[in-house]
């Protein structure tokens, strides 16, 4: 089995490519006009949906507890939330708009800190940032409910409550969004750290 | 642009295609891929300076795309392209379909060969089978012409272990 045949096979193939690019070739501008199916198409996606998710959820904010005494730290932690987290978000995704002409390596690479810091922010929105405004919002529907400062003589109480809901909510944070994150990003970390380990070798790497 | 952009793509249609069959064993599959690699073109197209040769672009842009292509699970049919495309060709029993159809089935054997090697090797593998020297090879990929070499030498033993495995001499 000489070199060459598989080099004569591998040309050969190049009639097949014709054949399929016939079929195509009126249409192709048409076809690269559609829209991607790839991961960053995804993520840009997603990011778009969280965004304007955000905006419904802050007019719906705004207007049932408008009066409510804690309204202003609940805006300043949203705000801060929002701005942040889209200003975050819009910034990385810019910054790898290049991400397919590079070359094989520092793409593989790029892609791997993209998807690792996408991850890092969900983990930290979905495990640190979404208790904290439940808890939030716990104390703004206590007040709205007619409970004052005064009512909370029973710390206790409110501790207890507080924490078993916290609880029950993080069990099923924490089961739906690993499962979010492994189909989201997780599959391409793994797939892409064995293909960019396997690149590097200390003596060879560029 | 449009135009440009047609040219270029019917010039290098072989790269498409041997990249997206490289990376997708189904036909579904590689219809997606084979969209998908010429979406990318198209959006990196107009960021193209000219620094680099096209066909270099060409294959960068669609290998990125093929490393981070994810199938499409539960296809319930499992036709390769090149089934789809000897489907298409008559058979009256002469020996020219006979010669076709044994040359379509050493081109589908090597793909299927190709397509158990690792991701990256396969970038490696095809580039030496489209003839590109160490240096472009390292320069698409990102490493050392040295390391492209000794990769090569790796996969190459493997690629003719599977396809002896597959029975190769036998067609």
């Amino acid at each position: 089995m000489e070199e060459f045949d598989l080099g004569a096979i591998w040309k050969d193939s190049e009639e097949s490519a014709n054949a399929y690019y016939e079929g195509l070739e009126e249409n192709v501008v048409e076809i690269a006009r559609r829209q991607s199916s790839s991961v960053v198409q995804r993520m840009k996606r997603n990011a778009w949906i969280e965004l304007l998710a955000g905006v419904v959820l802050w007019a719906a904010i705004f207007y049932w507890f408008i009066d409510n005494p804690l309204f202003g730290y609940l805006a300043g932690f949203g705000l801060v939330l929002y701005l942040g987290t889209g200003f975050g978000l819009y910034k990385m995704l810019m910054r790898f708009r290049e991400i397919n002409s590079m070359n094989v390596f520092d793409s593989i690479t790029a892609y791997l800190k993209l998807f690792r810091k996408s991850y890092r922010r969900a983990q930290l929105l979905m495990y640190v940032l979404l208790p904290i405004g439940y808890i939030l919002g716990f104390f703004m529907g206590f007040l709205a409910a007619g409970g004052t400062i005064e009512k909370l003589q029973e710390p206790w109480k409110i501790v207890l409550i507080l924490s078993f809901s916290v609880l029950v909510l993080a069990a099923f944070i924490w089961f739906t969004t690993r499962k979010y994150m492994y189909w989201m990003y997780g599959q391409y970390i793994e797939e892409l750290q064995e293909i960019h380990d396997n690149l590097i070798e200390e003596e060879f790497v560029q | 642009m449009e135009e440009t952009f047609k040219h270029i793509i019917t010039e290098h249609n072989g790269i498409l295609y041997k990249i997206a069959r490289s990376y997708a064993s189904e036909q579904a599959d590689f219809d997606d891929l084979y969209q998908e690699i010429l979406v990318q073109l198209w959006q990196s197209f107009p960021r193209f300076e000219g620094k680099a040769k096209v066909s270099t672009w060409i294959y960068r842009v669609a290998l990125n795309t093929a490393l981070t292509f994810t199938k499409k699970k539960k296809r319930k049919l499992a036709t390769s392209p090149v089934t789809a495309w000897m489907a298409d060709t008559v058979e009256d029993g002469s020996s020219q379909v006979a010669f076709e159809q044994a040359q379509q089935k050493r081109i589908d054997l090597l793909y299927q060969c190709i397509n158990e090697l690792a991701k990256e090797e396969r970038a490696l593998v095809l580039l030496h089978l489209e003839g590109k020297s160490y240096e472009e090879s390292a320069d698409i990929m990102g490493i050392t012409s040295n390391y492209v070499g000794v990769k090569i030498m790796r996969i190459k033993k493997r690629l003719f272990t599977l396809l002896s495995e597959k029975g190769y001499g036998g067609i």
